[in-house]
C-alpha cells in the first residue's frame, strides 16, 4: 500500500510532465504524509543532505569544468580532428570516438556518473558541430558512460567486493574483457546507426601529411588523459583529486599553450557546470529518502525472496536474479541496490553453478543497464542536461544500446570464461 | 527571476571555487608531505553540498531540470498550461515542505560540530532551507509572471 | 500494549559478528517480551551510514543505532578512543562495566538519546605496504589513511605519522596505487575491506581502542512501558555480555585466515610510543575536560 502510494504518485507526477527530481519528492512527501509511516518532520531533510554527501562524487562538478575549460580553450576541438582523421570515413565514426572516449574514462574515475559528466562535455558539443543528432550523441553517452563502472578501477566493483566477499584485484582483473565485450558492442551499435542513418561523414580523405600535423597540434590535449591516469596509478592523487588535476591542465593548455581561453570565459563554463551538478546531483540526494521507504518497507528483500522459493534450473534462476536486481535497480541507484541485494541474491546465483567473478560482474553490467534506463537513469539525466534535450528523445534513442547489453549480458551468462579466465591467469 | 539566477550563480561559483581549490590543496599537502591541512577534504565537502543545492535552485531558475515533456506537449494548450501551473505550485509547496523540515532539523543539530573543524553544522545543513527558499521564491516569481502576462494579455 | 516494532540501524555488513549480535539481540528481547517488543534490524548501512544513523535515531525516523560517530551525541564519549588507554579488551570490558561506564551512559539526554551500551569496534592496529613498523622511526613521515576523528588524527600526527583523509570506499584503490602508504584498521575491517590484498605488513600496537556505540532515541525509550524496557535493559546486557565472549574466536580465525592469504604480523613494543601521547591527552583534556579524562585515565591504569 505505501509502495503502491509512492511508486504511482511518482510515475503520475513524472507522466504529468514534472521533472523527475521534483516528482520523486513530491512522491516522498505525500507518501509520508498519507501513508502514516510516523516519521519526524526532520527526516526529509536529513535524508536529502545525507543524499548529496559524497565527496568522491564531487568528480562530477571537477569533469564538467574540465570538459568545458577543454572546449573553450581549443583542446576539444584539436582532439576531434585527430579522431576524424582516424574514423572520419567510417559511418558513424564519431560515436565510435564517443565510446572509446568512455572507455579511457572509464580508467580514470570510479563513478559512472563523473566519467559520463567528463564525456558528455567534450564529445556532445562536438558531435553536434559535425552534424550528428543531439538526441543520438546523448543516447550513446550514456550508454558508454557505464563503461566506467565495468573496467578498474571501479568504485562499484569494490562494493561488491567487500559485500559478497570476493577478491577485489580478482574483480578488478575480470572486468577486462567484459569492459572490452561491451565496448566492442556499444562500438557496433553506433556503426551500425550511423550507416543506416546515414550520418554526415568527412569529406577529405587525410593523408600522412594531415595526419601528423593535427596529431602533433593535438598533442598537449591527448596528453591530458594519460597525464590523469598517470597521476593516479603513480600514486599523486585519487580518482577525485586526479579530476582536479584535469581541470588544471585544461586551464594551461587552454592559456598558455593554444591560447583560445579568455579569463572572460570561465564564468560562463563555470555556471554551465554548477546548474548542471545540482539537477544531477538533486536528484541522487532525494533518490535517498525514496530508496529510504522502499527499504524499510523490505520491497527488495521480498523480491529477492520470490526467487528463492521457486527452486529452477541454473539459466532461469540467473534470469530472475539478474531480472529483481533490474527491477529494483529501477527505483533504487546503484550503491544501495547492491548493497541490499547484493548479499541475498549473490549466494542463490553461485549455488545456480556461476563462478563467483562471473556473478560479480553480471551484477554490474545489469546494474550498469539500469543507469541509461528511464525513468531513474543516473546517466540520461546527465546527458539530457549537457545536451538541453528532454528524457523522451535520448530513451527511444537508447533502444538499440539496451538491445546490445542485453546481448553482452547473455554472451557473459553463456561464457563463464570471459569472466573467469583472466582472473585465474593472474592466479586470484 | 533573473536577480535570483544571478544570486544563486554568484554563491555557487564561490562554492565552486572553494571546492576545487581544497581537492587541489589536499593533493599538495599529500605531494609535499605538509601536515595541518587535514581538514581540506571536510571543506571539499562542505563546499559540494553547497555546488549541488545552489546548483539545483539555479537549474530550476533556467528550467533545466530532466522531464518527460511528451505527453503534456501532446495535450490541449489550456490543459498543458493548467499543468504548468500545478507543477510551479507543487514546486512551492516542496520548498515549503523542505524548510519546514530543514527547521526542524536544525533545531536539534545547527551546532553539533563539524570533524575535524568542529564548525557548527550549518555551515553544511544550512543548504537544506536555503533551498526551500529558492524554490518557493522560484514558484512565487512563476505564479506572478503568469499572472501579470494574462493581465497584459486581456488588457 | 499492542505489539510494538523498534527500527534498529547498523553500518556492519550482514553476518558480521555486530549483525549477529543484533539479532541475537532481536530475539532475546521478543522471548523476554513474550513478542509485544519486536527488533526489526537494519544491517549495511540500509538505512544510512554511521553519521545518518545518528541523526536519524536522535530525530525519530529510527529507535535504536550503533556506530562509532559520536558527535550529535556528546563528543565527549570520544575520550575512549584516547592513545594507549587500555592494554587489552578484558582492561576495556572491566573499566566499562564499572563507574566510568555509567557515567558515559549517562551522556547525550539533554540531546535526545539514551545510550544503552558499548560494543568493541575494537583495537587499532597499523597495516602498511612498506614494511613492518616496530619503532617510531617506522611509522615517521609514513602516510596513513585516518577516520575523519580528530583524535585519531592528532595521535598520528603526535607519533610522526602524516595523516590523510581518504573516503572509506576509495581506500582499497588509494592503497594499491600507494597514494597512501597504509591504514590503522581494526583487524575485522582490515579483513572486510579486503585491504590485506594491497597492505600486507600488519603491526599489532592496539594504540586505539574504539567503541560501537549502542543507543537508542530517548523519546522512544522512555515511553517504553517499565517491564518492556526492563526486559531490553537485560537483553542489551545479555547481548554484550555473549558479544564479547565471541571476540576471542573470531579474532584467532581471522588471524589464521588472514596469515593464509600471505599477511605479515609483527607485535609492536608500545612503550616508546607511549612516551609520544602525554600532547595529545593535554589537548583533550582542555576540549573534553581535564577532570573526565583523569577519571578515565585512572581507571583504565588501575585496573591494568
Ligand atoms: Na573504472
Ligand atoms: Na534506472
Amino acid at each position: 500500500m505505501i509502495t503502491g502510494l509512492l511508486i504511482g504518485s511518482f510515475i503520475l507526477l513524472l507522466l504529468l510532465g514534472i521533472p523527475v527530481v521534483w516528482a520523486m519528492a513530491a512522491a516522498v512527501i505525500l507518501t509520508t504524509t498519507f501513508g502514516g509511516i510516523g516519521l519526524p518532520i526532520a527526516w526529509l531533510s536529513q535524508q536529502v543532505l545525507h543524499g548529496a554527501d559524497s565527496i568522491t562524487l564531487s568528480a562530477i562538478p571537477l569533469f564538467l569544468l574540465a570538459g568545458g575549460v577543454m572546449n573553450k580553450g581549443g583542446l576539444t576541438h584539436r582532439i576531434v580532428g585527430v579522431a576524424e582523421d582516424v574514423f572520419g570515413r567510417v559511418p558513424g565514426g564519431l560515436g565510435l570516438v564517443n565510446v572509446a572516449t568512455a572507455l579511457v574514462y572509464g580508467g580514470i574515475s570510479g563513478s559512472a556518473t563523473a566519467d559520463t559528466g567528463a564525456v558528455a562535455a567534450i564529445m556532445i558539443p562536438a558531435m553536434e558541430k559535425r552534424g550528428y543528432p543531439r538526441d543520438f550523441s546523448a543516447a550513446v553517452t550514456a550508454a558508454s558512460g557505464t563503461l566506467g563502472m565495468i573496467v578498474p578501477p571501479s568504485v562499484i566493483l569494490i562494493l561488491y567486493g567487500v559485500i559478497t566477499n570476493t577478491s577485489i584485484g580478482g574483480l578488478f582483473v575480470a572486468g577486462i574483457l567484459p569492459g572490452l565485450l561491451v565496448c566492442a558492442a556499444f562500438m557496433l551499435v553506433a556503426y551500425l546507426v550511423g550507416a543506416r542513418q546515414g550520418f554526415q561523414r568527412s569529406e577529405r580523405r587525410p593523408t600522412i601529411v594531415s595526419f601528423s600535423r593535427d596529431t602533433l597540434r593535438a598533442l598537449p590535449a591527448l596528453l591530458m588523459p594519460l597525464l590523469v591516469i598517470g597521476a593516479i596509478v603513480g600514486g599523486i592523487a585519487t580518482a577525485t583529486e586526479a579530476a582536479a588535476l584535469a581541470l588544471v591542465y585544461a586551464l594551461l593548455v587552454g592559456f598558455l599553450v593554444y591560447r583560445e581561453l579568455s579569463w572572460r570565459d570561465l564564468p560562463g563554463i563555470a555556471l554551465e557546470a554548477l546548474s548542471t551538478t545540482g539537477a544531477i546531483m538533486m536528484i541522487m540526494a532525494v533518490a535517498t529518502p525514496f530508496a529510504w521507504i522502499l527499504t524499510i518497507e523490505q520491497v527488495p528483500m521480498m523480491a529477492a525472496g520470490w526467487i528463492t522459493g521457486l527452486h529452477t534450473g541454473p539459466y532461469e534462476t540467473i534470469a530472475l536474479v539478474l531480472l529483481v536486481l533490474k527491477v529494483v535497480g529501477f527505483w533504487i541507484d546503484l550503491g544501495p541496490a547492491l548493497v541490499i541485494l547484493g548479499p541475498i541474491l549473490t549466494p542463490i546465483a553461485q549455488a545456480a553453478g556461476f563462478g563467483p567473478y562471473q556473478v560479480g560482474l553480471l551484477f554490474i553490467v545489469t546494474l550498469g543497464i539500469g543507469l541509461f534506463t528511464p525513468p531513474i537513469g543516473t546517466n540520461i539525466f546527465v546527458v539530457c542536461n549537457v545536451a538541453r534535450i528532454d528524457m523522451w528523445s535520448v530513451s527511444r534513442r537508447l533502444v538499440p544500446f539496451w538491445i546490445a547489453a542485453i546481448l553482452c549480458v547473455v554472451v557473459l551468462v553463456a561464457i563463464p570464461a570471459i569472466t573467469q579466465w583472466l582472473p585465474g591467469v593472474f592466479g586470484l | 527571476m533573473i536577480w535570483l539566477r544571478r544570486l544563486s550563480g554568484f554563491l555557487g561559483c564561490i562554492a565552486l571555487l572553494v571546492m576545487v581549490a581544497n581537492t587541489l590543496l589536499a593533493v599538495a599537502a599529500r605531494y609535499f608531505g605538509m601536515t595541518g591541512f587535514e581538514w581540506s577534504y571536510e571543506v571539499a565537502g562542505i563546499a559540494f553540498i553547497w555546488v549541488t543545492f545552489l546548483g539545483t535552485v539555479l537549474a530550476e531558475t533556467k528550467g533545466e531540470n530532466a522531464a518527460f515533456t511528451v505527453l503534456r506537449d501532446a495535450l490541449a494548450p489550456w490543459l498543458a498550461s493548467a499543468l504548468t501551473r500545478a507543477a510551479d505550485v507543487a514546486i512551492g509547496l516542496i520548498g515549503l515542505t523542505l524548510l519546514l523540515s530543514s527547521i526542524a532539523m536544525l533545531q536539534r543539530s545547527a551546532f553539533v560540530p563539524t570533524p575535524l573543524l568542529r564548525w557548527p553544522g550549518f555551515v553544511q545543513s544550512g543548504a537544506a532551507p536555503v533551498l526551500g527558499v529558492g524554490l518557493m521564491l522560484i514558484a512565487l516569481l512563476r505564479v506572478f509572471r503568469r499572472t501579470a502576462i494574462q493581465r497584459s494579455a486581456k488588457a | 500494549a499492542e505489539a510494538q516494532t523498534l527500527r534498529l540501524a547498523h553500518a556492519s555488513s550482514t553476518n558480521s559478528l555486530i549483525d549477529q549480535a543484533m539479532h541475537y539481540f532481536a530475539d532475546d528481547v521478543a522471548k523476554r517480551t513474550g513478542g509485544k517488543l519486536k527488533i526489526q534490524d537494519f544491517p549495511n548501512a540500509e538505512l544510512g551510514d554511521e553519521g545518518p544513523i545518528a541523526d536519524g535515531v536522535g530525530s525519530g525516523s529510527s529507535d535504536i543505532g550503533l556506530g562509532g560517530v559520536v558527535d550529535d551525541i556528546d563528543p565527549r564519549l570520544n575520550v575512549l578512543a584516547l592513545p594507549f588507554l587500555f592494554s587489552d579488551l578484558n582492561n576495556v570490558h572491566r573499566v566499562l562495566d564499572g563507574p566510568v561506564g555509567t557515567e558515559l551512559k549517562a551522556m547525550g539526554q539533554n540531546h535526545g538519546y539514551q545510550m544503552l551500551g558499548f560494543l568493541d569496534s575494537g583495537f587499532r592496529n597499523f597495516a602498511n605496504s612498506r614494511h613492518p613498523i616496530a619503532t617510531p622511526a617506522d611509522i615517521k613521515g609514513m602516510k596513513l589513511r585516518t577516520p575523519p576523528i580528530s583524535v585519531i588524527l592528532d595521535t598520528l600526527h603526535t607519533l610522526g605519522a602524516l595523516p590523510q583523509s581518504i573516503p572509506f570506499g576509495q581506500v582499497y584503490t588509494a592503497l594499491q596505487s600507494h597514494v597512501v602508504d597504509g591504514v590503522e584498521p581494526e583487524l575485522r575491517d582490515y579483513s572486510d575491506e579486503k585491504w590485506y590484498e594491497v597492505a600486507k605488513y600488519v603491526s599489532i600496537s592496539n594504540y586505539i581502542w574504539t567503541a560501537n556505540y549502542w543507543y537508542m532515541n530517548k523519546d522512544r525509550y522512555d515511553a517504553l512501558p517499565a517491564d518492556e524496557r526492563a526486559a531490553l535493559d537485560a537483553s542489551v546486557a545479555d547481548t554484550t555480555t555473549w558479544y564479547r565472549a565471541q571476540l576471542a574466536s573470531v579474532y584467532a580465525s581471522l588471524d589464521t585466515s588472514l596469515t593464509a592469504k600471505g599477511v605479515k604480523f609483527n607485535t609492536v613494543n608500545t612503550v616508546p610510543f607511549q612516551a609520544m601521547v602525554a600532547p595529545v591527552y593535554a589537548k583533550y583534556g582542555k576540549i573534553w575536560g581535564a577532570d573526565l579524562v583523569a577519571q578515565v585515565q585512572q581507571a583504565a591504569k588501575a585496573d591494568r
